[in-house]
């Protein structure tokens, strides 16, 4: 059977009536924590883990694909109307649109927004169903060296290929690592860093660790800041329907930020972010009409908007097929998946084909209901942003504590919370990144099993790890992600430089 | 944007450090059986405390050499109400219930965002957790802490 | 050839500074001015936007 088979009949599974109310609580969940800042994708869906707990396997993971495919389409409405993004994917779309917006022409920035995200959404998931079987394939004959390969990979590429600083992101990733080794080892059952501490034998519960990092963290980050502006919602003015004009100059960038977003999604490079600072950057170098950049251009929405939901389909890619999270987020799903006993990857595909497609026929339903939900019910997302600070962080914290207390009732996973959310903090003050800690806490423990078992397998012979051509060619990969960016960050801080003189002249 | 000697940046790097060292001495005490492969349990914490160690020597460098980003300007007391409301809700969780304990965590956290009615949001927060007390544990059965507040309405243990 | 080198490296130049962006984005700081420049960003703009 082929992947159209596959994914007809993933549609029926996603259409039944219990799948679609899933679906609809997900993709509202997510417009809403997308428009709201402080909280993004990836703290709803680690907020949502332990209520989850008892529900239906297939039905929460739907929700969470929705929220994360929601959160991209939010995000993008308080950009225009606000100029203030409730995601970092979204930030660039406040730059034109909150200018088109200004001049009366939110309605068209909205609909090339909301538009562009489902067109990008549609073409990414349609190329995740077609792509995944291939590269389940290819995973397939992966042995533990070829997973342990591509979990280094991963490291290497969510720390020090693409932060700003491989020393911070590579100290969250060891700091994560470090709390990984936590409890008992999987394969002699003895104790480790646990201290004699009965409660930290289980190991650091993900969910907590996740909830304090983005919770709380940005809680006392956020409060903790001096400066502080009021929001001036901007009517929509005008027709809201696009033009002629508009469509004509939209499509080309909706396409384009789609073919920019995708792959870096699916790269391990972390975050929607990413792919929208480079749409931006290619649709301002492409552009008829430069002069309107910086002054409301539909383009400069139009591509960005479309990139950030293309990539959120393409973090997709690894994260179902390999098992490999490439973003925080991705890495809160994989947790997801694990809640259940899941693990995605080549053999989920084998062995629970049902939920497999019915979650990714599943996002392009959602995909159509965001585009429903979104453009008529603006004026109700911006509501939401009337909720005073105050009361939406407290509220957040709220929620925050409950999933912790609710998965285990205990002070000390309270007081894990509330240290990891000082840790969080302090992270957040010295700018250092946060989803690698994370990845760390969860790939870490597998990372080692399949070390172990790979070394096993050679009797301890660790040339077994370069025999592999597949597992070589990883580590290559891996190795030249940790060096070019060195370099490049050299050359970048020679630009710096160079630019000084040049100003000194 | 090269500034001078980082000393906060040194802190973390001792903080780094201790915990390497940690992670090494733990690791010390573990017997190792290697196995077929060769590594045991302590073969791993070994590369990471290593690692922590090798980061927290980087540390110290990048911050001689001032290569942290400047820091934003804090305001201490918004950050201190909400940790006080945290450790509160973690002290009275079993003693004073869900609903009260975080209630007082709630109204803790709006002080830290500027909300100085705390009888306001005291209130607020009681009931707001009361509310959500009520269909988590009743609805979506999980184990909440029951308080006075919980006993008084269900009365039940 | 050498023009292809040379685009190949404004490719990656740009890729670096839309990563650095992205970075400083997602720990409420200002990015660097060199990098908004690259994207074709306006400082000021960007300034603007509450994040």
């Amino acid at each position: 059977m082929d992947a159209y088979t596959f994914l007809l009949q993933g549609l029926a599974t996603a259409s039944e009536p219990a799948m679609l109310l899933y679906a609809l609580i997900g993709v509202t969940l997510g417009t809403a924590v997308g428009v709201l800042p402080g909280i993004g994708p990836a703290l709803t869906v680690a907020l949502l883990l332990p209520v989850t707990y008892r529900l239906d396997p297939a039905g929460s993971l739907i929700m969470f694909a929705g929220i994360y495919y929601g959160g991209m389409y939010g995000g993008s409405t308080t950009s225009i109307l606000l100029n203030t993004p409730g995601e970092s994917a979204s930030i660039i779309t406040a730059l034109e649109g909150n200018k088109m917006a200004r001049k009366g022409r939110g309605g068209p920035a909205l609909a090339t927004a909301a538009i562009g995200s489902f067109i990008a959404g549609l073409i990414a998931t349609l190329l995740l169903a077609f792509l995944a079987p291939s590269i389940v394939k290819i995973a397939l004959v992966f042995g533990p060296r070829e997973y342990f390969a591509l979990m280094v990979l991963a490291f290497v590429t969510v720390s020090a290929a693409f932060g700003d600083s491989a020393l911070r992101g590579l100290t969250s990733l060891f700091l994560g690592l470090a709390l990984a080794c936590i409890g008992i080892d999987q394969l002699t059952g003895q104790a480790r860093l646990s201290f004699g501490v009965p409660d930290l034998l289980d190991g650091i519960e993900v969910t907590t660790m996740a909830v304090a990092m983005f919770a709380v963290g940005e809680a006392l980050f956020i409060a903790g800041q001096r400066v502080r502006q009021d929001d001036e919602v901007t009517a929509v003015k005008g027709s809201v329907w696009m033009s002629l004009q508009d469509w004509r100059r939209s499509w080309k960038p909706w396409l384009r930020g789609t073919a920019i977003g995708f792959p870096i999604g699916a790269m391990p490079a972390g975050g929607a972010e990413i792919g929208t600072f480079l749409s931006y950057a290619a649709e301002k170098k492409l552009t008829k009409h430069p002069e309107e950049f910086g002054n409301g251009a539909i383009e400069g929405v139009a591509g960005p908007e479309a990139a950030n939901n293309a990539s959120a389909a393409g973090t997709l890619v690894p994260l179902l097929t390999l098992g490999l999270p490439t973003s925080a987020t991705a890495a809160i799903m994989l947790a997801g998946f694990q809640q259940f006993g899941l693990q995605p990857g080549p053999l989920l595909f084998a062995t629970n084909p049902t939920l497999v497609w019915g979650l990714i026929a599943s996002l392009l339903i959602a995909n159509a209901m965001l585009l429903v939900l979104n453009l008529p019910l603006i004026g109700l997302w911006v509501k939401l942003l009337t909720i005073p600070r105050h009361w939406l962080y407290a509220g957040i914290l709220l929620f925050a504590t409950l999933g912790t207390i609710g998965a285990n009732p205990s002070s000390f996973e309270l007081g894990m919370l509330l240290a990891f959310g000082v840790l969080g903090y302090v992270m957040r003050l010295f700018g250092y990144p946060i989803a690698p800690i994370v990845v760390g806490l969860i790939l870490g423990p597998m990372a080692e099993q399949q070390l172990r078992r790979a070394l096993s397998i050679s009797q301890g012979d660790w040339t077994t790890l370069l025999q592999s051509p597949i597992a070589a060619v990883l580590l290559g990969l891996a190795a030249l992600a940790f060096i070019v960016p060195l370099i490049l960050r050299a050359r970048g801080k020679g630009e710096v430089l160079s630019q000084m003189a040049a100003d000194e002249d | 944007m090269k500034r001078g000697r980082d000393t906060a940046a040194l802190f973390i790097a001792a903080g780094l450090a201790v915990v390497g060292a940690v992670v090494l001495w733990d690791s010390a005490r573990l017997a190792d059986l290697g196995g077929y492969s060769g590594l045991g349990p302590a073969s791993v914490p070994r590369v990471v405390g290593f690692g922590l160690l090798g980061l927290a020597l980087w540390t110290v460098i990048a911050a001689l050499r001032g290569e942290f980003p400047e820091r934003p300007a804090q305001n201490p007391a918004p950050v201190l109400w909400i940790v006080a409301g945290l450790a509160a809700q973690l002290m009275l969780l079993h003693a004073a219930g869900f609903s009260i304990a975080t209630g007082i965590l709630f109204a803790f956290t709006a002080r830290g965002f500027g909300k100085r009615n705390m009888a306001l949001s005291l209130s607020v927060g009681i009931a707001l957790s009361f509310a959500v007390w009520c269909v988590f544990s009743q609805l979506l059965m999980l184990h909440l802490p029951a308080g006075p507040i919980e006993q008084l309405i269900f009365r039940r243990g | 050839m050498l023009r292809l080198i040379r685009q190949f490296a404004t490719i990656l130049a740009t890729m670096r500074a839309a990563i650095a962006v992205a970075a400083s984005a997602e720990g409420h700081r200002m990015p660097a001015a060199s990098d908004l420049r690259r994207l074709g960003i306006s400082e000021a703009d960007y300034r603007a936007i509450h994040i």
